[in-house]
C-alpha cells in the first residue's frame, strides 16, 4: 500500500515538474524572465566599415533597410551610408605605400546603424544581451546584401 | 482483494488542464507559422568570376547549379569577359591596370527565389557580396562572387 502511494507521490512530482519546465520555457520564449526584461530599451547609434566592397554590391545596400544576424535576428536598421574609394596598402623595403581604387571600382562604405539596447558603463548591450564592441567583427545580411563589418565605434 | 481505484483529485485535474493547454497552444502556434509562404520573384544576379589565364566557354542558357548539382539557381543570360583589372606595385610605385593574360568573366543569371527577410532558392541565402561555388554549365567554378541582384519587374527591367 505504502509503496503505491509512493509511486503516485512520484508521478505527480514528475508531472508537475514537466508543467513548472513547460511554464518557464514559454515565459523565456517571450523574454519575461530575462534579466533586463523591465528595463526600457533605446536606439543606440553604432558605425561600422564595410571595407573594399565592389561599388555595385555597395549598390544594393539602402538607407533605412535591416540588417539581420545569421539567426534572422533584428540587428539593426541602416540610418547613414557614406562610400568613398577603397585605399590599398602595400609594404616594400620597410615603406609604407598607399593608393587609391579608381572611384567605380572598389570602396570603403561606412554606415551608421541604429540599434535598440541598453548602455551598461561604456558597452552597448543589444536586447538580446550580447554586446557590440569597437573592433567587433560582424557579418550581417539586408535584403540583397551580406555584410562583413567592423565596429568603429558603438 | 480488489485493487482500490484511486480517483484524480483537484491536484491532478490542474496539473493536467495546465500541460493540455501548454500543447494546444505550442500546436497553435506551429500550426500558424508552418502557414507562411514567402512569395516567389524573378532576380537577375550578376556573377563575377576568379580572373583566369585559361578561357571557359560559357554560353547563354547554361545551367547554374549549386557545387554538388542538387540545386538549380538560375540560367545564364549574358556572358561578357573582359582583361583583369587590379591595383598592384610597378617599379615600386602603386598602379591600377590590366593584368596581361588575365581575363574576367561575368555571367548575368535569371533565377527565380523566395522573398522573405532575405532571398532564398531552396534553403541558399542569395545575396550581393558572398562568395561559392557553382557549377556552371559543365564546369565547376569556385570563388565567384555575387556582385549585384535586382528584382525583375514586370516590365522586364
Amino acid at each position: 500500500m505504502e509503496n503505491k502511494n509512493a509511486k503516485k507521490r512520484i508521478f505527480d512530482f514528475c508531472l508537475l515538474l514537466l508543467a513548472i519546465c513547460m511554464v518557464v520555457g514559454v515565459a523565456r520564449r517571450f523574454g519575461a524572465l530575462q534579466a533586463e526584461a523591465g528595463e526600457p530599451t533605446a536606439a543606440f547609434s553604432v558605425e561600422v566599415l564595410w571595407e573594399g566592397v565592389d561599388a555595385e554590391t555597395a549598390d544594393c545596400l539602402l538607407a533605412g533597410e535591416t540588417v539581420r544576424t545569421e539567426t534572422g535576428a533584428v540587428f539593426g536598421s541602416v540610418q547613414a551610408i557614406r562610400r568613398t574609394p577603397h585605399q590599398a596598402v602595400f609594404y616594400q623595403e620597410g615603406r609604407e605605400l598607399r593608393a587609391t581604387f579608381p572611384e567605380g571600382t572598389a570602396e570603403d562604405v561606412y554606415l551608421t546603424l541604429s540599434v535598440s539596447g541598453r548602455r551598461s558603463g561604456q558597452i552597448l548591450f543589444r536586447e538580446d544581451g550580447t554586446a557590440v564592441l569597437v573592433g567587433q567583427k560582424l557579418r550581417l545580411y539586408s535584403l540583397r546584401a551580406t555584410l562583413d563589418l567592423t565596429v568603429l565605434s558603438a | 482483494m480488489k485493487r482500490e481505484k484511486r480517483p484524480l483529485g483537484l491536484f491532478d485535474w490542474c496539473i493536467l488542464t495546465l500541460v493540455a493547454a501548454l500543447a494546444a497552444f505550442g500546436a497553435f502556434g506551429f500550426w500558424k507559422y508552418s502557414k507562411t509562404v514567402a512569395p516567389q520573384v524573378e532576380l537577375e544576379c550578376l556573377l563575377r568570376l576568379p580572373a583566369s589565364a585559361k578561357t571557359v566557354d560559357f554560353a547563354i542558357g547554361d545551367e547554374v547549379r549549386n557545387e554538388n548539382g542538387t540545386i538549380f539557381f538560375g540560367r545564364v543570360t549574358g556572358v561578357a569577359s573582359r582583361p583583369s583589372e587590379t591595383m598592384f606595385l610597378r617599379d615600386g610605385v602603386p598602379v591600377y591596370e590590366t593584368v596581361e593574360g588575365l581575363t574576367e568573366t561575368e555571367l548575368t543569371v535569371r533565377m527565380v527565389a523566395e522573398k522573405g527577410e532575405d532571398y532564398r532558392v531552396g534553403d541558399v541565402r542569395v545575396s550581393a557580396g558572398g562568395k561559392g561555388t557553382f557549377r556552371i554549365g559543365g564546369a565547376l567554378v569556385s570563388g565567384v562572387s555575387l556582385i549585384r541582384l535586382e528584382e525583375v519587374t514586370e516590365d522586364g527591367e
